[in-house]
């Protein structure tokens, strides 16, 4: 059996990789995209534990989360179109209308 | 067997959440809609109202916490009093925006689908008793209000605050989820009371191993997601865009309730299933308080808009709640439930007045309250109230659950841990320097003229809440704060065990 | 009563004789008392039995005095013979000393205990009232103010409305005070629960501390609606507000609980914050937001102390008696209530209540808000509120932290006698009035504080009568400025001149006031400056010069304002035929403000007694007489 600890190590660098892309990421599409990798990484965890333990409990949320992750894209997807339309943009540095 | 009654106000939700869309197809009248959401959230307040009042009847026990769904669904007296809260809310939200919004809006059962649905969401939450449920609850609330942020998608400041508010939100959420993944790494359990009881056998030495890094760490996302729902300094920067930019009937829903949400799920996660370890984290919390409130009262200060303002307190107003966190204590818990209720009236009634303005088409920024007394004695007396609140200046409500909330956690400081007490004297000041921007307003309605001599009619539901308003915090909690403080101590019992 | 009947019934138990051996040893060595020490229980008898020698028994007052001065007293040295203690002496717990006066130097000496040999602390007596007179105190201001503003801005039912709500309030302010008299310990109280899990209750109550300011709030009161009563400007919020802050002011003076008294503390800033905000003068916006948050910044760090004494003191009650008894209970048994402790809470409350006094370096907001004022809320601001400082200071902060208290005594010295220069020279050089009676009022102020620092029952009567006096005659400065204001158009002092042959009844009124303003015997101010100074060169001494040069400036601006403004020439600046006498409304609450200043000079007893007796019981309390 692997030892649990090469998933945790995995999970951060996806967590990380994902982070970074929210982070330095001008597209919001990437970055809606990073917060999928960054999900996965949380998925990781549950399912590796879950064997680990031997509980179920773990799977089950790993299903729940892929739904909601399908969620997250569509509802984001839509808002990111809606503003596309009257910007012709989704640059998330120009997104400044709303500053003091 | 379960009793499924209890189950009553998700189910209504649910099925009024199927219903709209199928009023849709069936009539063209706008105003069905907003009727059958004002009908169901009413009907469910009442539900809660009754069954707060007769537990009996609805086979309920004020006194012991019930199970649903296997345990995973907790109802106590600490879950119902938000309950009662988030519908309130809700329904205050559901009456004013048929004012704010034209006859001819498009999309309006939309509108009024994603409402309920965010409050259904709100009362999962209420009542989560692991952390699936909570996320789950935290996620059907958010993914409604993000599209509610950005329903205008003619108003570009509407489309952009709910980009801004969806792309953090998400990020946001897979943090929290990634703490959770951790904390089920270290305790194999999702539940709240596994993983308590598993930290509980670590610190008391029943369970051998040393996790704290793990469990620090884990504590850290938790708290960064979670911080990122009730805007606190450093995971502020959406609210001033977001509350600006959303319509402001949606901004009501999200200053009173999506952060009174927030902090149950904060309540639930730090207060109760991580309270073994809170050496763990009881700084952080007390850093993040301390820049929460001295940060969004000095950013308040300079702010134009009336949204961006009114979110800068909101900041201010969740540091002075966090500062309970770290006492530990049932006093200093039920202070902090008493403020996040209290909060709720203040802010909702503030943001009622704001929507009542924009509605007759005055505008969001400060000089639009110029003169607001003269045009109506009402809205500006209820703005005033709701204002004097957010200050704590006696005998407004927002004195007493303030008050509740130094008083409890002073006594932790002054029994124990002395940091504490310069949280609350930072606190206290703090109120002071509030007292600055919030007079501003207060100056701009009673002392100045009307910028534009425009006739104006605000309507009649926006008129009633105030009045509503100003009875509840100006007259019913400061003489009945004895009962507020029971309940609050009840359900700060009920929470900590 | 419960003391009295343990009295009654250890006076029923067996009185025990007991016996003191008077003598010498034989070869003239050594003399004494035998047994030197007596233990003896309350209402015993003792018997002094002469040995050999020539002595007697002398009381003194310590176990190192050796000269007898008052107390029991066998007579002339005498040899043989019984002498019985007079049994008054041991009518209560006590240690009395006691030598044989020829051989006091040779250590012939010796104690009786009685009981457990200290004195039994005084207790505070508390006296329940039938009728529910401090309700209807702050009752009717609340009821008169609905009232009045449910007329909106119709002239004559607004003014009309309050001059009745304020002329009923002064009777029954008159009733209060008569009724509480110079009697010891707190009257006519009232209890009502509000939140007995957290241990508040609205607990009203008066003693002679506060019987002088209901007074004074009362006799303000009609003042102030008669000298504004053709306020034009939205007449019924004007009148109201007034009225609203009467009751705030009353609840402040009657209330016995901590959190009650905060919640009315802050209530008096809403009101006087419209009133500067909308009736006041040209810079009323930056003046009243100043004035809010200074003393509202203040008053919170003082509720932070308020909650510090509740917690320490562990009775689970915000009541100030309560908090004051295990105060000393605690600190008698070094439980709780170190010195440490109370000094930082002292501090706490200290910053609360020197805002509102005001005292160097925190009365900056008072010039602006006074010069911005209207009329009528510099009356209020002036004459009462500025006493609600010394007031808390008094009542809230003396009784429960004596030791914090002392600590911080060169602190208050050091700020009065500063306060006293620095308000004196500042107002020397003000040319607007109204400024100058506000820098004015920081001096008298100080005065006052000064009395309080020197912890004497004379220091502390005194201060509180100048709160008194003070709150009488500095209103009616302000009505001097309102109306040079109205009559004459201008309160620059330099602008002024030659107002005297114009309207001499108007201006004969202001000699008078400015008079007694500046501490002319007869006049109340100057028993109360008379009263700090006398005590302040007995705890002083001659610090004292410093406060006296004080006064001689207070004096030389008074007088050069006089001169400046009233007399001399005609001025050029202002047409003088415009210029006519005041009205009515004007004219006669000044004259009134001189009768009753001159009544509480000439008579200064009327107020003293009840102020002597509550000042007495408090510094008893303290443990500092």
């Amino acid at each position: 059996m692997i030892d649990p600890i090469n998933f945790v190590v995995f999970s951060s660098i996806l967590l990380l990789i994902g982070a970074y892309g929210v982070i330095r990421n001008k597209n919001a599409i990437v970055v809606l995209m990073s917060v999928e990798i960054m999900l996965t990484a949380a998925n990781i965890n549950f399912v590796a534990f879950s064997t680990f333990y031997n509980v179920l409990s773990g799977q089950i949320v790993v299903l729940f989360v892929t739904t909601i992750a399908a969620a997250e894209v569509a509802i984001g997807l839509a808002i990111l179109l809606s503003l596309f339309k009257q910007r012709d943009t989704i640059e998330l540095d120009l997104l400044n209308r709303l500053r003091w | 067997m379960e009793p499924s009654n209890l189950f009553l106000p998700e189910i209504i939700l649910v099925a009024s959440i199927m219903t709209i869309p199928g009023l849709y197809m069936l009539t063209e009248t706008k105003k069905s809609f907003a009727l059958c959401s004002n009908l169901t959230l009413t009907s469910i307040l009442l539900f809660l109202i009754v069954s707060w009042f007769n537990p009996e009847v609805l086979s309920m026990d004020r006194e012991v916490s019930m199970f649903l769904l296997y345990g995973h669904f907790k109802i106590d007296i600490f879950s119902q009093i938000f309950k009662i809260i988030f519908v309130l809310v809700a329904l205050t939200v559901s009456l004013i925006s048929s004012s704010y919004f034209d006859e001819d809006e498009p999309h309006q059962a939309e509108y009024y689908t994603l409402l309920l649905s965010s409050t259904l969401g709100m009362l999962i939450v209420a009542s989560a008793n692991d952390f699936l449920t909570l996320f789950l609850g935290i996620e059907i609330s958010a993914f409604s209000s993000y599209a509610l942020v950005a329903f205008r998608k003619q108003d570009d400041k509407s489309a952009e605050a709910g980009a801004k508010y969806l792309l953090i939100g998400a990020f946001s959420s897979a943090l929290t989820l990634y703490g959770i993944s951790l904390l089920y790494a270290v305790t194999g359990s999702l539940t709240f009371d596994g993983v308590h009881a598993f930290i509980d056998g670590l610190s008391q030495g029943v369970i051998t191993g040393n996790f704290n890094e793990v469990i620090f760490i884990s504590s850290l996302f938790i708290l960064a997601g979670l911080g990122f729902k009730i805007a606190v300094v450093p995971f502020h920067a959406w609210a001033p865009d977001v509350y600006q930019g959303a319509p402001t009937p949606v901004t009501t829903l999200l200053a009173a309730a999506s952060k009174a949400m927030g902090f149950i799920a904060i309540f639930r996660v730090f207060s109760f299933t991580l309270e073994s370890v809170s050496e763990e984290w009881k700084l952080v919390l007390g850093l993040v308080a301390l820049a929460s409130m001295t940060l969004g009262n000095l950013a308040a200060i300079s702010q134009e808009d009336i949204g961006r303002m009114l979110a800068y307190s909101s900041i201010a107003q969740a540091g002075y709640i966090m500062i309970a966190i770290p006492a530990m204590t049932d006093d200093a818990m039920s202070g902090a439930i008493a403020h996040t209720l209290i909060h709720a009236f203040m802010k909702g009634g503030a943001f009622v007045v704001v929507a009542g303005l924009g509605a007759v088409g005055l505008g969001y920024s400060l000089d639009s309250y110029k003169g607001l007394a003269q045009r109506s004695q009402l809205l500006a007396l209820s703005m005033t109230v709701c204002l004097l609140s957010l200050v704590g200046i006696p005998p407004f409500a927002g004195f007493i659950s303030k008050f509740l909330l130094f008083y409890g956690t002073l006594q932790a400081g002054l029994s124990g841990e002395t940091w504490i007490i310069a949280l609350v004297i930072a606190g206290v000041l703090n109120s002071a320097l509030s007292l600055y921007y919030y007079l501003k307003i207060i100056r701009y309605m009673y002392l100045y003229e009307p910028v534009e001599a425009k006739e104006v009619v605000f309507p009649s539901s926006i008129r009633y809440i105030s009045l509503m308003t100003i009875l509840l915090l100006g007259i019913i909690f400061p003489l009945y704060w004895q009962s507020l403080f029971e309940i609050c101590k009840e359900a700060a019992i009920a929470l900590m065990g | 009563m419960l003391f009295a009947m343990l009295v009654l019934f250890s006076g029923n138990v067996e009185a025990e004789n007991h016996t003191v051996t008077v003598t010498q040893s034989d070869d003239f060595t050594s003399y004494f008392f035998d047994p030197n020490v007596l233990e003896v229980e309350v209402g015993d008898n003792v018997l002094f039995v002469w040995g050999n020698g020539s002595h007697n028994v002398a009381q003194v007052s310590d176990s190192e005095s050796n000269n007898y001065e008052s107390g029991f007293y066998s007579g002339n040295p005498q040899v043989g013979g019984n002498w019985p203690l007079p049994a008054d002496f041991t009518a209560q717990d006590g240690t009395l000393y006691y030598v044989c006066e020829p051989h006091a130097t040779m250590n012939m000496r010796g104690s009786i205990i009685v009981g457990s040999g200290s004195l039994p602390l005084p207790e505070i007596s508390m006296e329940f009232s039938d009728f529910p007179w401090l309700s209807y105190l702050l009752v009717f201001p609340i009821i008169g103010a609905l009232w009045s503003i449910s007329f909106g801005n119709t002239p004559n039912a607004p003014r009309l409305i309050a001059l009745f709500t304020t002329l009923f309030t002064l009777i029954i302010s008159l009733i209060v005070f008569m009724k509480t008299g110079s009697k010891s310990g707190y009257s006519l109280m009232e209890e009502y629960e509000w939140a007995p899990n957290l241990g508040i209750s609205v607990l009203l109550g008066v003693d002679g501390l506060s019987s002088p300011l209901i007074l004074l709030t009362g006799i303000i009161g009609p003042l102030t609606v008669i000298f504004a009563w053709e306020e034009k400007e939205r007449p019924g919020l004007f009148f109201s507000l007034l009225l609203i802050m009467q009751t705030a002011l009353y609840g402040v003076f009657v209330t016995l609980d901590y959190f009650v008294f905060y919640i009315f503390w802050e209530i008096v800033l809403i009101p006087m914050f419209f009133l500067i905000a909308i009736w006041g003068g040209d810079d009323r916006r930056y003046a009243s937001i100043k004035f809010f948050i200074y003393t509202f910044t203040a008053s919170v760090i003082m509720l932070v102390g308020f909650m510090a004494l509740y917690f320490e003191s562990g009775a689970n009650s915000f009541s100030m008696i309560d908090i004051a008894n295990s105060s000393r209970e605690l600190s008698i048994n070094n439980e709780a209530f170190s010195e440490n402790f109370q000094i930082w809470v002292f501090a706490a409350l200290f910053i609360g209540f020197a805002v509102k006094i005001p005292s160097f370096p925190w009365h900056t907001w008072l010039p602006d808000a006074h010069v911005q004022a209207p009329t009528a809320g510099s009356i209020l601001l002036a004459g009462v509120m500025l006493k609600m400082g010394l007031y808390g200071l008094i009542r809230a902060a003396l009784p429960v932290l004596p030791l914090g208290a002392v600590y911080f005594v060169p602190v208050m010295v050091a700020l009065a006698i500063i306060s006293i220069l620095y308000g004196a020279v500042l107002s020397l050089g003000q040319t607007d009035l109204k400024k100058l009676v506000a820098y004015s009022s920081v001096s008298h102020m100080g005065v006052a504080l000064l009395g309080v620092a020197t912890m004497t029952e004379l220091g502390l009567a005194g201060a509180v009568f100048m709160m008194f006096a003070h709150g009488i005659l500095s209103p009616a400065m302000f009505m001097i400025a309102g109306v040079l204001l109205h009559q004459v158009g201008t309160r620059e002092i330099p602008k002024l001149g030659g107002l005297a042959r114009h309207q001499p009844k108007t201006t004969g009124i202001f000699v008078v006031i400015f008079m007694g303003s500046l501490g002319l015997p007869g006049m109340a101010v100057f028993v109360a400056e008379l009263a700090v100074f006398i005590a302040f060169f007995q705890s002083h001494g001659y610090w004292l010069l410093l406060p006296i040069f004080g006064m001689v400036i207070t004096a030389g601006y008074h007088l050069w304002a006089l001169q400046r403004a009233i007399f001399g020439t005609d001025s050029e600046e202002i047409e003088m035929s415009k210029v006519h006498e005041a009205p009515w409304y004007e004219l006669y609450p000044m004259f009134t403000i001189i009768i009753i200043a001159a009544i509480f000079g000439i008579f200064p007893h009327y107020l003293m007694d009840p102020i002597n007796t509550a000042c007495y019981d408090i510094l008893i309390f303290m443990g500092v007489l």
